[in-house]
């Protein structure tokens, strides 16, 4: 399947139509999905009627604009009127809401066309997401908590899907499959008709097999800012680069060549690039970890007590452990989380973004859980993992990993990821466009049957 | 109800498998509020005061 915008002039000069779209993304995913496991419910009727509508709507001249007529997928986190929203939960099994998410609605007004709800790590509650494969490689964890879009995306089933973010939940999964994932600013898009894991955390948003595709998702689904904002997209060139000096200290020896290898080319193209002390990562880390546990048991209580053996064992471990924090511990992580919000605005003020890298390590084996450093130490999965995105939940700022090169040995691919200023989105995207731009990554889906 | 024990907040024994790991962190937690100055407020400090 060809980019968003190709499929759209496609559609426009009448060499395609939105069903035969719908028709080749429900067979790649009947395809993948005995092993893939990308999707909790199948809209294949409703897709074929939406995209029979598309067809009509463009036949006579109605145009809602790129999105219209393509197939995309969303997360079942995410209420569509009339379809299970599950968050892959027993408990949330036959929850069936009356109506969409306003996220939703604005989708299907531009006219995109849903296939499917996508699987998720149970209430979004880790970085697994069982039972969803990695498309680059079937032995391989998608990520999570939103593995299941970016698996749909990664294997080229769809060209974008909406994911979640409360700790690292869209852009960990797009960094392992090799695809985009932006994490807006915290108010950006609604979270109205999501199954919440941390109202002061969440946030939806796309994840795309390329920065344009993630931008023509993104336009739709989030609100409008001042034009100030995104006046005068700015370049690379001249770009005043931080990078964060104490999250770099422990990474894989493959990731952190790719690293390197990647500030080099942007700064032959130009940016100023400055290491900076920010402080520990994993005391931002304990601080999301700490406010996700309260803010999840508050909303878990109307179940906690009386449905325990309906939860996943890790969920439940972790609401469990949720139970043990303090008072002083939630106010502790408000504090820091106060401090280091402040921190990066200052950082990233005046027309500067912050890198760091996308992922600390390759994707790993589903069974592994621990991780292997290149000095040989080992670390717990799920917490290297999103060691280099919570911090920016706890802080608001609009985050985005994009894939820059694959690693030689493996071909799994590396990302960075490019933290902006509060509501610069669009700017971030335009930066994270050339970024790709000059490190020549072009995103291609992989050989369903060369797959391992 | 069931036969589990009943959650009381702040007040449970953590689960053994996790207890290393969070407690290790939540030891970083500290450490990094220590080095905030000491009447850095948390987040939400002005909520209502606008």
């Amino acid at each position: 399947m060809e980019s968003i915008l190709d499929t759209a002039r496609a559609l426009r000069r009448g060499e395609t139509d939105p069903v035969a779209l719908v028709e080749y993304s429900l067979c790649e995913l009947r395809r993948w999905e005995p092993q893939l496991r990308s999707s909790i419910t199948i809209l294949e009727d409703r897709a074929f009627e939406a995209a029979e509508r598309a067809r009509t709507e463009l036949e006579q001249g109605l145009d809602r604009g790129t999105l219209h007529g393509i197939p995309i997928a969303v997360k079942d986190l995410i209420d569509i009127a009339g379809v299970p929203t599950t968050a892959g939960s027993k408990i949330l099994h036959d929850n069936i809401p009356p109506s969409s998410a306003p996220l939703v609605v604005d989708l299907e007004k531009a006219g995109a066309v849903i296939i499917s709800k996508t699987n998720t790590h149970e209430f979004a509650f880790g970085a697994l997401t069982p039972p969803t494969r990695n498309p680059l490689d079937l032995r391989l964890m998608p990520g999570g908590s939103s593995g299941g879009s970016a698996a749909i995306v990664g294997a080229g089933i769809v060209r974008a899907a909406l994911g979640t973010d409360t700790g690292g939940s869209i852009r960990e999964p797009a960094a392992l499959c090799g695809v985009v994932g932006l994490k807006p600013s915290a108010g950006r898009t609604s979270t109205t008709g999501v199954v919440p894991l941390a109202w002061s955390l969440d946030t939806v948003g796309p994840i795309a097999a390329t920065v344009p595709d993630c931008s023509v998702l993104f336009e739709v689904i989030a609100s409008h800012v001042s034009p100030a904002s995104t006046r005068n997209p700015p370049s690379i060139s001249g770009l005043s680069i931080s990078v964060w000096a104490e999250l770099t200290q422990r990474m894989q020896a493959a990731v952190r060549s790719a690293y390197l290898e990647t500030l080099d080319k942007l700064s032959d193209a130009g940016a100023n690039i400055e290491e900076r002390p920010l402080g520990d990562p994993d005391a931002l880390v304990a601080a999301a970890l700490v406010i996700i546990g309260a803010e999840a048991l508050s909303y878990h209580l109307q179940w906690y007590e009386t449905r325990r053996t309906d939860y996943q064992t890790d969920v439940l471990a972790y609401l469990d452990l949720a139970s043990t924090f303090t008072a002083a511990d939630l106010v502790d992580a408000q504090r820091l989380r106060r401090y280091f919000t402040k921190q990066i605005d200052l950082l990233v003020q005046k027309a500067g973004i912050l890198v760091t890298p996308g992922q600390l390590v390759l994707a790993p084996v589903v069974t592994d859980d621990q991780v292997v450093f290149d000095d040989s130490r080992t670390g717990p999965r799920d917490l290297t993992l999103i060691r280099p995105l919570a911090p920016f939940n706890l802080t608001g700022h609009p985050a985005i990993t994009v894939p820059v090169t694959k690693d030689s040995l493996s071909g799994l691919p590396v990302s960075i990821q490019l933290v902006g200023a509060r509501n610069s989105d669009e700017n971030l995207l335009s930066l994270a466009g050339q970024v790709q731009t000059i490190c020549q990554h072009e995103w291609s889906p992989p050989d369903f049957t060369a797959i391992p | 109800m069931t036969n589990q024990p009943q959650p009381t907040l702040g007040l449970r024994e953590r689960p053994a498998d996790r207890i290393m790991t969070v407690a290790t962190l939540i030891d970083r937690l500290r450490e990094a509020v220590r080095a905030l100055p000491p009447d850095a407020p948390p987040q939400g400090a002005d909520c209502g005061k606008d």
